[in-house]
């Protein structure tokens, strides 16, 4: 759970954004946090490379901010045929 | 026609193993050599050492790899690389290596690269200490990867990097983060040296294609942009890159 005393709303997603990607259980550092704040409401974004990764993203949001509503927007990445490319 | 195929930012931990095992199997049909450029696993710990040994354990054609920022994580790179050195996988760093293939002297320069920012908005060897290591350290290694290039004797040379050496193939990333993708020295670095091919990772939402101020083919092969397990590469040898 974050602390907040003191802390100002509006540095609250970039702390859940930085504990998304120092958490062992993923490091995935490229996903986006918005906070409502009218709604309390936590908004992720992004795409992981498994299902397992979007869940454990939310659970963790859920963690950081047992008060908030969390919105899991997260996709997982697909993976396409492999491509060719001839180079000239 | 010479196949090489690639790919980067795998990140490859327990959950995924078994996907990516999958996925490069059918690599060795395909292609002559697999290059991975960098970001192998989420954090290099023990367990992602296990697990990228069981994604890489059915590809039988030569890989040659670059590590990546997340694989320096757990400050455990010495292990990581021994064990994949032990399956057979060159790590290069500052490095080169030249795999024959019919005839056909394919030379790869590696090089994990850093940031620093590109032409107009980069960071310089300036002010604080921390700022001067922070540059330093991709002077260092881009200096590394042109030495690394020039000396190779190759009919077909292509440089391999985790970090982007242009600011084109980062179009789709925030601006505000180029500096932490990228640097410029890398690109000004693979033109003083030539190479046929230059392949990158790192920028996720980056794009596919971009060449360098001289003219080199620039390639980010980063999973989540080519969002396929490879991309194979062919080149005709009869003439040069074809």
């Amino acid at each position: 759970m974050i602390r907040r005393d003191g802390m100002h709303e509006k540095y609250l997603a970039e702390r859940v954004r930085a504990e998304i990607g120092l958490d062992p259980r993923g490091h995935e550092l490229g996903i986006q946090v918005r906070v409502v704040f009218g709604e309390r409401c936590v908004v992720l974004d992004g795409l992981v490379a498994t299902a397992a990764r979007r869940d454990w993203i939310e659970m963790l949001a859920r963690e950081l901010l047992p008060d908030y509503e969390v919105r899991n927007d997260i996709a997982v990445q697909c993976m396409l045929e492999p491509k060719r490319e001839l180079l000239a | 026609m010479i196949r090489v195929a690639a790919v980067g930012d795998l990140h490859v931990g327990a959950d995924s193993a078994a996907l990516w095992r999958a996925a490069l199997a059918p690599v060795s049909a395909a292609a002559d050599l697999l290059l991975l450029a960098g970001d192998l696993t989420r954090s290099g710990s023990k367990a992602d050492e296990e697990a990228l040994g069981v994604a890489l354990d059915a590809v039988r054609i030569p890989i040659v790899a670059v590590l990546g920022n997340h694989d320096h994580h757990e400050d455990r790179v010495g292990p990581l690389v021994a064990s994949l050195e032990g399956r057979g996988v060159s790590v290069l760093e500052g490095s080169s290596i030249v795999h024959e293939v019919d005839g056909v002297r394919i030379g790869i320069a590696g090089a994990k690269g850093f940031g620093g920012g590109f032409e107009g908005a980069c960071g310089s060897e300036f002010g604080e200490p921390e700022m001067k290591a922070f540059i330093r350290h991709t002077r260092e290694l881009a200096g590394d990867l042109e030495n690394a290039l020039a000396i190779l004797e190759a009919d077909l040379r292509i440089a391999l990097l985790h970090y982007a050496p242009i600011a084109a193939t980062l179009a789709g990333e925030r601006c505000e983060i180029y500096p932490f993708l990228g640097s410029y020295l890398l690109g000004e670095a693979i033109d003083r040296a030539g190479a046929d091919l230059v392949l990158h990772g790192h920028a996720h939402a980056g794009s596919a294609r971009g060449t360098t101020h001289s003219g080199v083919c620039v390639r980010n092969v980063a999973q989540p942009v080519i969002q396929c397990p490879y991309v194979v590469f062919c080149f005709d040898p009869t003439g040069g890159a074809s």
